[in-house]
């Protein structure tokens, strides 16, 4: 007994570290083998290098996540000159680690230039509807309930005209249970007769240049009038885009707690619009006085990715936006009331993401110890800079772990992403696709193969994934707030469709339990009524009709 | 005893006699003495009488180059060489004797033994006879002419009436292969000695008079070719020139514009005129003149920079480039000239030329941080702040007790985002220049960005009461009290600093904010309309 009891110090210093969680790209073995295309392997236009977005939705209601995946198109297509061979795909889940592509079948090819997708169950119906946001007319597609998707783009009213559409999001901005959505206009192209403008990119020409030196393109919000239409309510909403900026990403949140979803718009090297929701169907812009507009430093950003969750756990939504390159990404805490604090710097995400050029980003539990870690998909728009600049083109994607103190910490390289090929990267978006309660990502690359990271560890945290669905409310459930009270940590998340880049992740809010094994469960719906459950187990999912 | 034995004893008295007068003479009696007789130019005379001095006092250093100024006059070298190098060795620098040994060397042919002796009393500023014009001339019997210049062009500026001296000049241009500068030098030298000799006369004579401290009889004098009912427009130049080597700047403003209204085709009175105005901190109005200057010799040189010059001074600098391009063509690897053209690239919004010019050989081995520091600002400015942080480096590197080097790294670091590394940078600069506005600034920056708001907030203040940081400092603190909740201390912040900077966005923005958190939204909205309606002026 005293041999070993001499032994044990030794064996604590020499015990192997636990085993390190990681993602693995299985992507080939999914069967996501489809190229993503944006433009050609030459970039001369803007329109070329902006990626496109990925979606998770459960199209067949059997509760494993399928995945639509937006795809570009190429000039010559677009111009009719040569035969379009590019379409977006819809791809089942198979429920075995493996995806086939029913995209013709389903009828959800796409059409023209995508660019980005939302899932949501629009008409109420209990089947997830899709939008693909296109260069060209949006096209929605109402989910059949037999596997199949029809186009009623026409009859919703809802394509837009010929505008170059962005990241869209539905949101219930009038609580009267039908989701509306609101598509942000990015720039106005002339594919028919591009301009080939070359510009300067730090001292090396460039072709794709852009936003600045194009007209900006209208953002709209369309309100869902319950019988399968829409109405353009984007004046007389007062989120009219008079000034024309570049919208990128459209994101529905209660940000200041007043039951009534607010609206931010990260435009693209212009101020941020946070439009705040009155509750009597209007809107008031006050990005810069909610201190979202612009960066710390009083600067316009290249908002392109949007994330939005509680870091901190004080049950208020912040905002993470992606950035451009030598720019570093921001992190707003949100301080209450609608007020936000760059708060980059102090938290360590400030100078770690200064050397990329990120696009789509989510707040997500990776390691379910209930605390909300960071990711960005990088990548950037100018090959150009290869070999002549320290950027480069193909970027590796970055994973920030919440330390708990209001500080994350870069663990790209332990998790594995450094691994990886570098990419450059757009969309992305999270979901638990094969249901063993960590959560998965998948990536849209540019010119390439997307990446599925399937999250592995050997042994897993405690977890507990919420699936709402609304009576009163929007079927989806979007705009409801639910708070997971486990131990002592406290978690918020809300219901969300349409974030990060051009994409929307998981329907079902997943949460990290630790090492808690039961949870109290409030949902706050998008009325404001509440609806409480207690002691609910871990490592299950939990379906909450609203009551 | 008759007469005989008279005279003998009034002879024998005498030889008596001039002994004892000369044992009785001080050293500063025999100068005296002596000195009467270099007056008189009766230098054999004047010669024992040094040397007895010279007995009294063998370390009498006037008395020694007296002796060797006179031995010079009668062209006795070798004794006169002594003399002059005793007295040097016993009082250096001993320029007056320095500059006699150069005009030995020269007799002897030895034009870099003369330039030794010389360059010292040029470089020492004080005019000692014609030092400029022998030095020229040792340099060009050196075949230096590249260096005779400068001197040569002392020498005109002090004797503008020598037309001999343009001659020198036409020549060293010509040997250039500057013909269009040697025919206007030509020019000047045949027009100076067509001038009249009473011109001539009145020129020396308010040089001597202005020399002697007497400025007042000195203009008097010169006001002689001023009134005349035509003056020579050449004499009015050699006038202006002779004012304005003596610091007498509107008058000598005065002669040139009167030269350069009777002769309009005349480069001389245009460029001096130019240089009138600079000198009298005039440099806008200076501007069509040194214009004019480089139309009519476009081959000038010193039109040009000096051109470039008030364009850069007055900041027209689209009107500075062409000059200083020429300037540079002409005689490249000036450093002064190339700083100056970057100076302008950079101003008007072309960095990458700015950059080119600051990477050439005369600003790498400038002995000044300034051009590498301004190399920072173009890099910066064509967005290469990798690049630009090795500048700053490599200025912190060669100059290292270079305030302004250590603050480039650190401003650089900042903008780079990477603060925590900044902070050392700008503690150092603070060492080195306590309450430094721009490193107090940086260094709140930092802790700001560390969250550390209550350290911020000590370093904003000094940064607020400069000027060239007010406004930034102002911004940053009002979002360090923010931060800590102070809201109101923030708005009394705001709110004077947007009386002194009203069409300043910055402030405005941080003003919204805390409007908007105070309660006040339609504050706050007035507030961002007027941030848009200055974003989009400044646009």
């Amino acid at each position: 007994m005293q041999r070993l009891c001499g032994l044990l110090p030794l064996m604590l210093v020499f015990a192997p570290a636990p085993p390190q969680r990681t993602f693995v790209d299985v992507a080939m073995q999914a069967g996501l083998k489809d190229t993503i295309v944006s433009g050609g392997p030459v970039k001369k236009y803007v329109l070329e290098v902006n990626g496109s977005g990925a979606c998770w939705l459960d199209y067949n209601g059997d509760s494993w996540q399928d995945l639509y995946l937006v795809n570009g198109s190429t000039l010559t297509q677009i111009q009719k000159r040569s035969r379009s061979t590019t379409t977006n795909h819809l791809y089942r889940n198979n429920k075995d680690g493996t995806f086939t592509d029913v995209t013709q079948s389903a009828g959800v090819p796409g059409g023209g230039w995508g660019f980005g997708c939302v899932a949501a169950d629009y008409d109420n119906d209990g089947h997830t509807d899709l939008l693909v946001t296109n260069f060209g007319p949006n096209i929605l597609y109402r989910n059949i309930g037999d596997g199949t998707f029809r186009d009623v783009t026409r009859q919703a009213g809802i394509a837009g005209g010929d505008w170059w559409h962005a990241g869209a999001a539905f949101g219930d901005y009038d609580r009267d249970g039908r989701l509306d959505v609101f598509i942000p206009g990015y720039l106005d192209f002339n594919a028919a007769n591009p301009e080939l403008k070359t510009c300067e990119y730090r001292g090396i020409k460039v072709n794709a240049c852009g936003p600045m030196g194009y007209k900006g393109a209208p953002d709209a919000l369309y309100r869902n009038n319950g019988n399968g239409t829409f109405t353009d309510v984007t004046e007389k909403a007062g989120v009219a885009d008079k000034r024309l900026y570049f919208g990128f990403q459209a994101i529905f949140d209660d940000f200041d707690n007043d039951g009534h979803p607010d609206l931010f718009v990260g435009n693209d090297s212009n101020p941020n619009y946070f439009y705040k929701n009155k509750g009597d169907g209007t809107f008031r812009e006050t990005g810069i006085a909610s201190g979202i507009a612009l960066s710390a430093d009083g600067k316009e950003m290249s908002s392109m990715g949007i994330a939005v969750g509680d870091y901190d756990h004080d049950g208020l939504q912040d905002i993470f936006i992606t950035t451009f390159a030598n720019d570093n990404y921001v992190l707003f805490h949100n301080d209450g009331e609608g007020f936000f604090s760059d708060v980059s710097y102090p938290t360590g995400v400030g100078e770690a993401t200064i050397p990329y050029l990120g696009w789509g980003t989510f707040f997500f539990d990776y390691d379910n110890d209930g605390r909300l870690d960071l990711f960005c998909a990088n990548g950037h728009v100018y090959p150009e800079v290869d070999g002549v600049l320290q950027e480069r083109y193909r970027q590796p994607l970055q994973l920030f772990q919440n330390l708990g103190n209001s500080k994350f910490k870069d663990v790209s390289e332990d998790v594995g992403f450094r691994r990886l090929p570098p990419q450059s990267a757009r969309g992305a978006s999270f979901a638990d696709y094969d249901n063993d309660g960590d959560v998965d990502v998948v990536v849209s690359v540019m010119d390439g193969k997307p990446l599925l990271l399937e999250n592995r560890a050997p042994a897993q945290a405690n977890w507990l994934r919420v699936r709402l669905v609304g009576t009163k409310s929007n079927r989806m459930a979007v705009g409801a707030r639910v708070k997971v009270k486990a131990g002592t940590l406290t978690r918020y998340a809300t219901m969300r469709a349409g974030e990060s880049y051009l994409s929307s992740n998981d329907p079902r809010l997943h949460f990290g339990l630790g090492s808690e094994t039961t949870a109290d469960i409030e949902v706050t719906w998008p009325d404001g009524h509440t609806q409480l459950l207690s002691g609910v187990k871990s490592n299950t999912e939990i379906k909450i009709p609203e009551k | 005893m008759g007469p005989a034995i008279g005279m003998l004893s009034i002879r024998a008295s005498c030889a008596f006699w001039v002994p004892l007068v000369l044992l009785a003479a001080t050293t500063q009696e025999l100068l005296h003495q002596a000195e009467a007789y270099v007056e008189r130019e009766q230098f054999s005379l004047a010669e024992p009488v040094l040397k007895n001095a010279l007995r009294l006092e063998p370390s009498n250093v006037q008395a020694l180059h007296r002796l060797g100024y006179v031995q010079y006059r009668q062209r006795n070298l070798a004794e006169a060489k002594k003399n002059f190098s005793s007295a040097l060795n016993l009082a250096p620098p001993a320029y007056h004797s320095r500059y006699f040994l150069g005009r030995i060397a020269m007799l002897e042919n030895d034009p870099a033994e003369a330039i030794s002796w010389l360059q010292p009393v040029f470089d020492s500023r004080q005019q000692i006879f014609d030092t400029a014009s022998q030095l020229a001339a040792a340099y060009a019997a050196a075949g230096q002419t590249e260096k005779a210049l400068g001197p040569l062009q002392i020498a005109i500026a002090e004797a503008p009436w020598d037309g001999a001296l343009y001659y020198r000049l036409g020549q060293i241009y010509l040997r250039k292969g500057q013909r269009e500068i040697a025919q206007e030098a030509f020019d000047n030298s045949r027009r100076l000695k067509n001038a009249t000799r009473e011109d001539v006369e009145i020129l020396m004579q308010t040089s001597r008079l202005i020399g002697e401290g007497k400025k007042a009889e000195g203009v008097q004098a010169g006001a002689q070719i001023i009134n005349r009912s035509s003056p020579d427009p050449n004499s009015l130049v050699a006038l202006g020139v002779v004012y304005g080597t003596n610091n007498l700047q509107r008058e000598a403003l005065d002669a040139f514009e009167r030269a350069a209204a009777l002769d309009a085709s005349l480069f001389q009175a245009h460029y001096n005129r130019g240089l009138a105005l600079l000198k009298l901190n005039r440099t806008a109005e200076a501007l069509p003149s040194l214009a004019r200057a480089v139309e009519l010799l476009p081959q000038s040189v010193e039109a040009n920079v000096t051109y470039g010059l008030a364009g850069v001074m007055s900041q027209r600098y689209t009107e500075a480039v062409a000059p200083l391009e020429q300037a540079r063509k002409l005689n490249s690897s000036n450093a002064r000239v190339d700083a100056l053209l970057a100076t302008a690239y950079l101003r008007i919004g072309q960095p990458a030329k700015a950059v080119s010019v600051l990477q050439t050989d005369s600003l790498r081995s400038s002995v000044d941080p300034a051009p590498t520091l301004l190399l920072v600002e173009a890099l910066n400015a064509t967005n290469s702040p990798e690049k630009a942080l090795s500048a700053a480096v490599d200025a912190r590197t060669r100059f290292p007790q270079s305030p302004q080097a250590q603050l480039a790294v650190a401003q650089q670091l900042a903008r780079m985002g990477r603060y925590q590394e900044a902070k050392p940078s700008f503690e150092e600069v603070l060492r080195l220049i306590p309450g430094n506005p721009e490193a107090e600034l940086g260094l709140a920056d930092t802790y700001q960005k560390a969250g550390d708001h209550p350290a911020a907030l000590t370093h904003y203040p000094p940064a607020i009461e400069n000027p060239r940081t007010s406004v930034a400092a102002r911004a940053g603190m009002a979002r360090s009290l923010i931060a800590l909740r102070r809201l109101e201390e923030s708005r009394k912040l705001l709110e004077d600093g947007i009386s002194l900077y009203p069409a300043d966005p910055a402030l405005r923005v941080e003003l919204s904010r805390v409007y908007a958190r105070l309660g006040k939204p339609d504050l706050a909205a007035e507030q961002t309309r007027m941030v848009e309606k200055l974003r989009s002026e400044q646009n």
